[in-house]
């Protein structure tokens, strides 16, 4: 039998960028249980003592040859690609050949493996580096790799560590992002003798995120799913926007079945989150992109956390629409599915759903807006509380509604309708020649169209030199016309814009809409009369997005019947 | 220091200097106003360390000295004196000050013994120019409301300023509207010289020269301004003013005379409209004899009002913002203007029929489709 380990070109070994793979025990369980999975593993043990002291990390996968040990813990040995190109396709989670020599070299390591086709398994130990024997064992199928004494020859490294708690801490995070990763894998995770968590590994992946977050946030989340001509699919979930935690744990993005660092495309799903989220507050998501192979590069990080995706920023515009068109999904009452009459439905066109009797007619006003969150047409004034808020009665309880972050949230829109419309620019009488900076000039050049459609006219005078021939005139209230595109090349730069990449245009106006819809809102100690509020619940209906003021506040807030009968002590 | 001086004298010299005060300072005694009094002469001065504001008025000096005291509360106080005459008295270096008023009295804190930092002198050739009565006035209407408001370009807040032989021109731009005027100076024959002064002389000059004669003098690194009681003296702006010149029309497709203030009412009220709608821009079109107004704003309306003008030219139509039309009428005098139209892409020229030195000029806009 040919055995399955080759030795790396050399060449190509080193085209492979090599890095530090250790850094802490959390970085040896992530290599050891990918290498589980890359084996086919369908169950993992991973049983950790004193915070990765000892790993002991165990699977049911392909298992070793035994003549494979001794290359396993080489460098540049691995079994799962010979040339570059392959790199380019590689599916699986290793391909450096990197880690078990590396984990070797810094611990004391024991390698045991049996294929299926083996009477016995073998084993071999690495210490420091020094490599043993290779002996027969008897054992189950699949590989064990126990790892202890990391770092113990080197103090400085070991001194960096933090207590056991702080780092089994991390352990657990990175084997919940596999387990999530993987929800076809189960994974038994053991610390100091007591189970931390058991996922099904039926290939669900509530299956998974229920072993590990329980029922209730499980029965909340709402779904994702979505597929671009591309063939980038993104399937997942995302927690409601009131539902938040004070660290990340709760999220993860998983490119092609491995979990990803990429702060970027995590800015702009939290972005999605921020109307309804307080400060330092996280929300939950888990979103799956899949995507063909040739879309990203596993290599641009020696540890493989990040992956560079070539279309990111595409990727990230559809990550925010998709989470923030599930979240706006969301405030639609679950309890008002309408079931469509067959014979009614006949001559009812799709913007203006089913309209039932006993609708207030006065709530008919002659906004042409289509209604999208008939939740806010269910709402019956009670009254104002304070001159500021307004209480109503509705189909999920008792609403609180911001009179004017609501009337604030109606004016935005509206002005960002009207704005969409004409564009005027300003030509200026001398062109203002700019030098852009490096970061100024990567997002001109990237936004370039855009910026022409927002009424800027550029003309390049060579390097990152240009001259400004007119301004948009969208920006009235703004005194520095001649500051404009500087400033709007820092914003898009920032990554402050980032979900804005796609609409440059608006998104650059859109603080201005704020500003100009806060101007023109209602105020709080302004008495409403019933009529005035029902309008006003009316108009709610028929924004994008009625969840959040343009500033970012709530526009409202919902106690349940559940809530406040919990409240009083009752029960259902 | 002690002298007597008169209430209303001093309640204006005072007001008059504390406007070179800037609001905000971080060095404190900037914002303080200096008192010198000798000879029986008061010198009153304050400074931003750009422009130094400088009066004197005649008092009778019992004691020769100076003082630094806040400007706000000094002009206030003095303001509010009920009698004819007050005294100031300056006991030692503490700058403490007893301002005695009758039988009553109130004491300032002043800077102690520190005088205001010395403003830069005069330097180069320094020619002085004569400049009659009410043309500051003339040139700071015609000339400040183009300036630049905003800081990205500093050397657009202020006023270009060319010395040619018989003529002192002016220029100013924010980018998209110049001002341009001269005034005509036949007995100077010296050497051409360009420099860019803060917008803030030409007002203070206006204010200053209002009924008599002012002299101007052109150093090399100040701008100084003198009238028979009071002197005002920037520094001139470091940087290139961008060549005006070549963007003032010398063609026209269009020329007329229009009634200002009908042009003006038209404007006014398409402005009620357009300023509701977020592009902010009225529609000008031209035919033989008319020009029509008009502006809407798609949630209030829309106005659309004729003009007689009598004109020559071809058909026109062109979008313009209704605030440059109208801060440019407003600088006109006369009760007619010339309206010259140079193009759709080009350039308005608006003059005065009566003051053929002034011209406004500004860029109509552009619609995106
Ligand atoms: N649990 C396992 N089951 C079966 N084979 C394994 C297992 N762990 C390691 N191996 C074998 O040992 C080789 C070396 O593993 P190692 O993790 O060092 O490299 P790699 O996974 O190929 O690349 P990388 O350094 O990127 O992780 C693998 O290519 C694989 O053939
Ligand atoms: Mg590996
Ligand atoms: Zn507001």
């Amino acid at each position: 039998m040919m055995s399955r380990i080759h030795r790396l070109d050399p060449i190509v070994a080193n085209q492979i960028a090599a890095g530090e793979v250790v850094e802490r025990p959390s970085s040896v369980v992530k290599e050891l249980v990918e290498n589980s999975l890359d084996a086919n593993a369908r169950h993992v043990v991973v049983e950790i003592e004193n915070g990765g002291w000892r790993i002991d990390v165990r699977d049911d996968g392909v298992g070793m040859h035994p003549e494979d040990l001794a290359l396993a813990v080489d460098r540049h040995t691995t079994s799962k690609l010979t040339r570059l190109e392959d790199l380019e396709s590689a599916r699986t989670l290793g391909f450096r050949g990197e880690a078990l020599a590396a984990i070797g070299s810094v611990s004391e390591l024991t390698l045991t493996s049996r294929t299926k086709d083996a009477k016995v398994g073998h084993r071999l130990a690495v210490r420091f580096g020094e490599k043993g024997r290779v002996e027969p064992v008897a054992m189950a199928f699949g590989t064990r790799v126990e790892v202890s004494h990391v770092f113990a020859l080197q103090p400085a490294r070991q001194k960096a560590l933090k207590t056991p708690a702080a780092e089994f801490g991390a352990i657990q995070q990175t084997l919940q992002q596999l387990a999530i990763a993987r929800p076809d894998v189960r994974f038994e995770v053991i610390h100091d003798g007591r189970a931390v968590f058991d996922t099904p590994g039926q290939g669900h992946a509530e299956g998974v995120l229920l072993s590990l977050f329980g029922r209730e946030l499980v029965s909340a989340l709402l779904p994702v799913s979505y597929e671009t001509e591309r063939g980038v699919r993104l399937t997942g979930f995302v927690g409601p926007a009131h539902v938040h935690r004070a660290n990340r744990l709760g999220q993860g993005i998983y490119v092609n079945g491995r979990w990803i660092g990429n702060w970027a495309l995590r800015a702009v799903v939290e972005e999605a989150f921020r109307p309804q989220l307080p400060d330092r507050r996280y929300p939950y998501f888990w979103l799956w992109l899949d995507m063909p192979p040739n879309e990203l590069d596993p290599n641009a990080h020696p540890t493989k956390a990040e992956v560079r995706l070539y279309h990111e920023q595409s990727l990230k515009a559809i990550l925010y629409r998709q989470v923030k068109d599930a979240l706006v999904q969301q405030s639609v009452s679950p309890a008002w599915t309408e079931v469509a009459h067959p014979d009614s439905a006949m001559h009812v066109s799709h913007e203006e759903p089913l309209s039932f009797a006993f609708e207030a007619p006065e709530t008919e006003r002659a906004s042409g807006e289509p209604v999208l969150h008939r939740q806010f047409r269910e709402l019956v004034p009670l009254g104002q509380w304070h001159a500021k808020y307004i209480l109503a009665q509705g189909p999920e309880g008792l609403y609180l509604i911001d009179q004017h972050a609501a009337h604030e949230r109606i004016f935005f829109e509206r002005f960002r309708r009207l704005g969409a419309d004409i564009r005027l620019s300003q030509p200026l009488l001398v062109p203002v020649p700019e030098t852009l900076s490096a970061v100024e000039w990567a997002s001109y050049q990237e936004h370039a169209e855009n910026l022409r459609h927002l009424g800027f006219s550029i003309d390049e005078l060579g390097g990152t030199m240009i001259a400004v021939r007119a301004v948009p005139t969208a920006f009235h209230d703004l005194e520095s016309h001649q500051g404009l595109l500087r400033m709007i090349l820092e914003l898009l730069s920032g990554g402050e814009a980032a979900h804005g990449a796609q609409h440059p245009v608006s998104w650059a106006e859109e603080a201005h809409y704020a500003m100009a819809a806060c101007k023109a809102a209602i105020k709080a100690n302004r008495p409403m009369s019933y009529q005035e509020m029902t309008a006003l619940l009316d108009e709610m209906s028929r924004t994008e997005d009625p969840r959040g003021c343009p500033h970012g506040r709530p526009t409202m807030i919902v106690l349940t019947v559940e809530e406040v009968d919990r409240r009083f002590g009752r029960r259902g | 220091m002690h002298f007597y001086a008169t209430q209303d004298q001093l309640a204006k010299a005072l007001s008059m200097v504390s406007r070179a005060i800037m609001p905000q300072n971080n060095l404190p005694i900037l914002s303080g106003v200096q008192l010198e009094a000798r000879d029986n002469v008061l010198t009153l001065t304050a400074t931003d360390l750009f422009t130094t504001l400088q009066a004197e008025i005649a008092v009778e000096v019992s004691q020769p000295g100076y003082v630094v005291l806040p400007a706000t509360l000094l002009t206030e106080l003095v303001q509010r004196i009920p009698t004819a005459t007050l005294e100031l008295e300056t006991e030692d270096s503490s700058g403490k000050t007893l301002v005695k008023y009758g039988k009553n009295r109130a004491t300032l804190h002043g800077f102690g013994s520190e005088r205001l930092p010395e403003f830069q002198s005069m330097e180069g050739p320094g020619d002085t120019i004569t400049i009659g009565s009410g043309i500051f006035a003339r040139l700071a209407r015609e000339l400040l409301f183009a300036c630049a408001k905003d800081e990205t370009r500093p050397i657009l807040k202020g006023v270009s300023i060319k010395l040619d032989s018989g003529r002192l021109v002016f220029a100013t731009t924010d980018g998209t509207r110049l001002s341009h005027t001269w005034v005509a100076i036949p007995e100077y024959r010296g050497e051409v010289r360009e420099c860019v002064v803060p917008a803030k002389i030409i007002a203070e000059a206006a204010r200053l020269s209002s009924a008599e004669d002012a002299q101007l003098t052109l150093g090399r690194n100040l701008i100084r301004v003198q009238t028979g009681s009071a002197v005002v003296v920037s520094r001139l702006l470091d940087g290139q003013y961008p060549d005006y010149q070549r963007v003032i029309p010398q063609e026209f497709v269009v020329q007329g005379r229009i009634r200002v203030s009908d042009f003006r009412g038209a404007l006014e009220r398409a402005n009620l409209i357009a300023a509701r709608d977020r592009t902010s821009s009225v529609r000008i079109h031209h035919q033989v004899g008319q020009l029509d107004i008009s502006a809407s704003a798609a949630e209030f309306g829309q106005t659309h009002e004729s003009v007689e003008f009598d004109s020559h030219g071809q058909e026109l139509d062109l979008l313009f913002n209704p605030t440059f039309l109208l801060d440019a009428l407003k600088s006109l005098e006369g009760e007619e203007a010339v309206l010259e139209f140079s193009g759709i892409q080009s350039p308005l020229r608006l003059r005065d029929t009566e003051n053929a030195q002034y011209s406004h000029i500004v860029l109509p806009l552009r619609q995106l489709v």
